[in-house]
């Protein structure tokens, strides 16, 4: 049984220069593990008295690996006390190692890794798709790690092969265990690719629990060779179930965001310029960027998110009965708090939910579940960024 | 916000040195290492940023006295100027106590002390501080080179263009010779530690 960590907490919440900062002041000695969603595995620095001497991760290893840590936007981490007996390899001091990797990491020498919302987009698509591409650096959609607990059948796919169509019955998750997928709509100006889809990454959203919710909202294609794992139906619904009645709100509510985007990321390519929503009624509820931190459930009313672009705000969605915005940590949804500003009616009704609760219940949820979240959260991310490409650049 | 170390009993505050890119920051700390050489413990960190250079050494004031029994430790900082070092930047002015604003005395450079000391403002802004309650000094460098015959600024403009609200303590100097260095960290220190007992109300 490993010895409980001594410190552990949130990389958004503590930077890694203030952790560094920390353990250096109180002299530490032991083992820093972090991980973040979106590296290809976790990291490890080894402290001595105050100093890391040593380190290593999936790729590198030494003041590289300590380097590349700084690019790490997101993740967790947790510190063990424990005696050191790694070799020294790293020579430099704590201050040096921070600065320096400050700077590289300014001077774009050093990669971000996060969610695709909170890096600009890094990791272009490889492959060339069948629709029209409507952003060139769309980001390849991944996962953190594959929980094989839920896989129930391997599935094998060739390239061109169409997994699922839009508009088909179907009410069933997969996991893409190798490979790559395009997520596709059909619009009147031909079909768009609207997402690329990675290792880890999940086909289908949380709408399969719902009882008319088995409508394919989008095609998928496999992209080169495919192979995807089938997961468990009923597991996936006896964790659903076993949910409080807020968090089986909130995933059904993101799930019809997802939707809700990509609706309107269609309408902006073909240039309609209606909105399924009006925004004269409305008046502002909530600034781009601010720091509150509640969340809440409408009751009633309506509530639209308008996001900022290079030209002015853009109209986005819009959100009703049963749905649930706010400041969620573990959900960045590249919307609201920090990226959307909330515009509401006038006969806005809301039920404010606890943050807190919810994030504990998250952290619960099974590697499976909590992957689910993560794909659905960085889609809506990654839909978000390329409407407001598309307004910015039409 | 300085850190409180209790296994050595040491207080830590932050100072950093900042001002338009080649105007003497990095000059002044290095005069500081060189001539406090005794006071300073471990390695000076130099990191080298497009047109300037990050520094970065612990510096133990003994003059200033003990603070409740417990030493104070200055961390002497410089800040990159150009705007693309926003990371080394933020981690820099985080939790800043004190500050040396290092203006150029030269007439041309006018233009750029003004840019770098509203850049301050709005850095700071950012980390939820106002440079109006922050111990501030001002060094107006580079005086010596009126003897090289080059055009420099009357210090009254100086004072006029950077001083007029700040009403910050300010010093004449020049970082190459090391005059008006120590003076202007000194107060800068005293300043320090007087904000920081006001602010946790330690009566001494």
């Amino acid at each position: 049984m490993p010895d409980p960590p001594v410190l552990q907490g949130d990389l958004t919440f503590v930077s890694l220069s203030d952790l560094f900062q920390l353990l250096g002041g109180n002299g530490s000695t032991g083992v820093l593990q972090v991980n973040c969603p979106y590296a290809a595995g976790p990291a490890t620095v080894y402290f001595q008295e105050g100093d890391p001497i040593n380190a290593s991760n999936a790729k590198s290893k030494g003041v590289e690996a300590v380097n590349a840590l700084f690019g790490w936007q997101e993740g967790t981490f947790s510190f063990h006390r424990r005696p050191v007996q790694v070799p020294r390899t790293i020579k430099k001091s704590r201050m040096q190692i921070m600065l320096d990797a400050l700077r590289l990491l300014d001077e774009g020498a050093i990669e971000k890794v996060g969610a695709p919302s909170r890096t600009g987009g890094a990791q272009p698509a490889g492959h060339k798709g069948s629709g029209t591409v409507l952003w060139e650096s769309m980001p390849v959609i991944k996962g953190p790690v594959i929980d094989y607990m839920y896989v129930v059948e391997e599935e094998l796919f060739s390239h061109g092969h169409r997994v699922v169509t839009e508009g088909r019955h179907g009410n069933w998750i997969w996991i893409i265990l190798e490979g790559e997928v395009e997520v596709l709509r059909d619009t009147p100006k031909g079909p768009v690719t609207i997402a690329r889809l990675g290792p880890g990454s999940f086909i289908g959203t949380f709408m399969i629990f719902l009882f008319e919710g088995g409508i394919r909202s989008a095609h998928v294609s496999a992209v080169g060779n495919l192979r995807l794992g089938l997961l468990d139906s009923q597991r996936l619904y006896g964790e659903f179930a076993k949910l409080s009645s807020e968090f089986r709100t909130l995933l059904l509510s993101l799930s019809r965001r997802l939707i809700k985007t990509t609706d309107r990321l269609v309408d902006l390519h073909c240039g309609t310029k209606k909105l399924p929503f009006t925004v004269k009624d409305k008046e502002i509820h909530w600034k781009a960027g601010t720091k509150r931190e509640e969340a809440y459930m409408i009751s009633s009313g309506e509530i639209c998110l308008a996001c900022r672009t290079k030209k002015g705000g853009l109209p986005l969605i819009s959100l009703e009965r049963e749905d649930v915005f706010g400041n969620l940590p573990f959900a960045h949804t590249g919307q609201e708090p920090h990226d959307a500003s909330v515009l509401a009616s006038k006969d806005l009704e809301l039920e404010r939910l606890d943050p807190a609760g919810l994030q504990a219940e998250h952290a619960r949820l099974s590697l499976t579940f909590r992957g689910l979240v993560d794909t659905l959260c960085s889609s809506i991310s990654v839909t978000t960024q390329i409407a407001r490409h598309i307004a910015e650049t039409r | 916000m300085a850190n409180f170390n209790a296994q050595e009993r040491t207080i830590e505050c932050k100072i950093v040195y900042y001002g338009p890119g080649r105007g003497g920051k990095t000059t002044n700390l290095e005069y500081i290492y060189k001539a406090g050489r005794k006071y300073t413990t471990g390695e000076m960190v130099s990191i080298d940023t497009k047109g300037d250079r990050t520094l970065f050494f612990d510096f133990l004031p003994l003059g200033l006295g003990k603070v409740r029994g417990c030493e104070v430790k200055m961390q002497l900082f410089t800040v990159p100027g150009q705007v693309k070092y926003a990371s080394t930047r933020k981690m820099v002015l985080k939790g800043v106590d004190g500050l040396v604003f290092v203006a150029d005395s030269l007439e041309i450079r006018r233009k750029a002390n003004l840019l770098s000391l509203k850049d301050l403002q709005d850095n700071l802004k950012e980390e939820g501080k106002s440079i109006f309650k922050m111990p501030v000094v001002l060094q107006y460098n580079k005086r010596d080179l009126e003897e090289a015959g080059l055009p420099i600024m009357p210090v009254e403009t100086m004072e006029k263009d950077l001083n007029r609200k700040l009403n910050a303590p300010s010093f004449p100097g020049s970082a190459l010779k090391g005059t008006g260095v120590g003076p202007a960290l000194k107060r800068c220190m005293e300043l320090t530690l007087k904000h920081l007992r006001q602010e946790l109300d330690w009566a001494d």
